[in-house]
């Protein structure tokens, strides 16, 4: 590449490369990574079909009302006689876009903001990172309980919410690769050239923080997970009678003494989803960033335990 | 020690500070106008709209409204709930032990199954002991605490009518809600302590130790466990903040009524005093909490001391 032409990408090249980086993550022999990735795809793949495999109608009611686990129902059925096996399908949908809308979220406002933090004078840069300090002085579940007060209830804004929890997290990460690039010997030739902020930020400093931000995303997402079925389970997401796990675990606590099944099928579903991501996130991270101290932020913001 | 607390205090109040406006935005922040969202629900007529528009200063500038905000929070006023009209200070002061004795018994919880566990798969890495404890600590990180604690609550009292499931009262209304809020972090302590035991046993002075002829024991207790905790009581410390906001669920669950219940009882019914003050209150306990352990390790461990007086 030469001068300072605007930034046009090259898609195949960049493409290729990143199949190669995933390729190598998700297949480098460790058993639970791969089985990790086989089983979030295959409940991607289930969740998207689940109008043609579903059973029953999620959120049709029947007089069927708490039938125990049987040859009709696997599952068994709620309260309302809904089948519990079709509203964990469909439920998959939401329960699983949550996190990956949010940590999406995070990321389109945490990468930028700290490549600007790690850029720029120091008062910006300053203003940004004590923000950032600031969001992180409170604990995940409260400062998505905090844009839920503000924002109020309802799925998107849950997403939202999990999104601000984790901007700070991505804003901290980035900056400090950032900071620790911008002095390389390749950074200063190009400013010496004449480069501007903008392509040396966009050509030469984010592609070397890239593997970082994969890695804390992919390292977030079983602790999003938890926290979107966290403010479902409490009443602050979807309205019922859609179905979403925490949502329905809620639902099913009130039938603890007459129906297992309603809460258990849903609090299983989220476990093994929260322990594959965990498995994934871990494994890309050994393969991708075997030394880097990521997890102390990590575990600051409490994706880890409680989550 | 003094030039210690010093430092510490120089980076922590400013994120104080910060976090009050923060708290202090909230009400702006919400779309609407702030004295109709603070009246929300009691069909205020103009009169009662200008009354405490006048009242609370919201029609002066966002500065001067904050400063006025931080004079009251200095003489220890909360504001007051807008439902019941209590003042939140004396309500938190009320709930707060409640909260407080669940936390503390939930990090009771997590060091007391975390510890052993973690020094079981330490001492001997690759043995089944190891691999129980590891398949607990990944476990423990992944099932979601609500869930857990239905869990318990289906197991122990319903169906072995053990221990109380709902509520306050009696001494063991506590055993259930504390052991599936610290569980997962007894989890994270079980890993922590156990990897960091693995590579302490590999350091030379092990070695050493190992060929002067001590007993396993006075290795793990008098040079391996020291070093290995250092890390644990950081994560105890870190951890203190998400166990409190994790108490938040958890008493909502066993209807406890803390600060916690207190939160989501008045999230739902946007009165927005008690969220501010119970939002700043955890905040203002967090910072402190992770401030005396910063301090307390600096204090136990002389090689961070002494990299503080360096940097």
């Amino acid at each position: 590449m030469t001068g300072a032409a605007p930034a046009v990408a090259r898609p195949p090249a960049r493409l290729a490369q990143a199949v190669v980086v995933v390729r190598r993550a998700l297949l480098s022999g460790d058993r639970f990574g791969v089985a990790s990735v086989a089983f979030l795809l295959l409940l991607v793949l289930l969740a998207l079909v689940a109008p043609l495999i579903s059973p029953y109608d999620p959120v049709h009611v029947t007089s069927d009302t708490l039938a125990g686990p049987g040859l009709r129902h696997p599952f068994g059925t709620d309260q309302f006689g809904r089948d519990v096996l079709s509203r964990i399908l469909w439920g998959a949908r939401l329960t699983l876009a949550a996190p990956v809308v949010g940590i999406g979220i995070s990321t389109a406002v945490g990468v930028p903001l700290g490549l600007v933090a790690g850029y720029s004078s120091r008062w910006i840069s300053g203003l940004i990172m004590r923000t950032m300090d600031v969001l992180l002085a409170f604990p995940g579940l409260l400062l998505a309980l905090i844009v839920v007060t503000i924002i109020g209830s309802g799925l998107l804004n849950v997403m939202v919410a999990i999104g601000i929890a984790f901007v700070p997290v991505f804003a901290r990460v980035v900056y400090g690769s950032t900071l620790a690039v911008r002095g390389r010997d390749y950074v200063t030739a190009a400013q010496s050239i004449g480069c501007t902020s903008r392509w040396i930020v966009g050509r030469h400093i984010l592609p070397n923080v890239a593997t970082q931000v994969v890695v804390v995303a992919s390292s977030a997402i079983g602790w999003a997970l938890l926290t979107a079925t966290t403010l479902n389970f409490l009443g602050f997401g979807v309205k019922l009678p859609t179905p979403e796990w925490g949502a329905d675990l809620a639902a099913g606590k009130d039938w603890l003494q007459l129906a297992w099944w309603t809460s258990t099928f849903p609090g299983l579903a989220i476990t093994l989803v929260i322990l594959a991501s965990n498995y994934l996130g871990d494994h890309i991270a050994a393969v991708l960033e075997p030394h880097s101290h990521w997890r102390d932020l990590v575990q600051q913001v409490g994706m880890e335990g409680l989550q | 020690m003094l030039r210690l607390l010093a430092r510490r205090l120089t980076i922590a109040l400013p994120v104080l500070l910060g976090v009050t406006v923060l708290v202090f935005l909230i009400l702006h922040l919400i779309p609407g106008d702030p004295a109709q969202i603070l009246l929300f629900g009691s069909n205020p007529t103009p009169q009662q709209i200008a009354r405490l528009r006048a009242e609370l200063g919201l029609d002066q500038p966002l500065p001067v409204q904050y400063l006025a905000y931080l004079g009251r929070l200095a003489h220890g006023d909360l504001g007051q709930s807008f439902i019941t009209n209590r003042p939140v200070a004396e309500e938190i002061a009320q709930r707060f032990p409640d909260t407080l004795e669940l936390t503390l018994a939930a990090m009771l919880v997590a060091v007391a199954i975390g510890m052993p566990a973690g020094i079981v798969g330490g001492v001997r890495p690759g043995t089944w002991a190891d691999r129980l404890t590891s398949g607990f600590a990944v476990l423990g990180v992944a099932v979601p605490y609500f869930w857990f604690a239905l869990i318990l609550v289906l197991v122990f009292a319903v169906n072995l009518r053990l221990l109380p499931s709902l509520g306050e009262g009696s001494w063991n209304s506590i055993v259930l809600p504390a052991v599936s809020l610290g569980w997962g972090l007894s989890a994270i302590i079980a890993r922590l302590l156990r990897n960091n035991l693995v590579e302490i046993y590999q350091q030379p002075y092990m070695q050493v130790a190992r060929a002067k002829g001590l007993s396993d024991r006075a290795m793990l207790y008098r040079h391996a466990l020291k070093n290995a905790l250092i890390p644990v009581v950081t994560i105890l410390g870190l951890q203190f903040g998400n166990v409190l906001s994790g108490a938040v669920v958890v008493e909502v669950i066993f209807g406890r009524p803390g600060i916690g219940s207190y939160l989501v009882q008045a999230i739902q019914a946007k009165d927005i005093p008690v969220v501010q003050s119970v939002v700043l209150f955890i905040a203002v306990v967090y910072i402190l909490i992770n401030l005396a352990v910063d301090l307390a390790y600096g204090f136990l461990d002389p090689r961070i001391r002494l990299s503080w007086v360096r940097s």
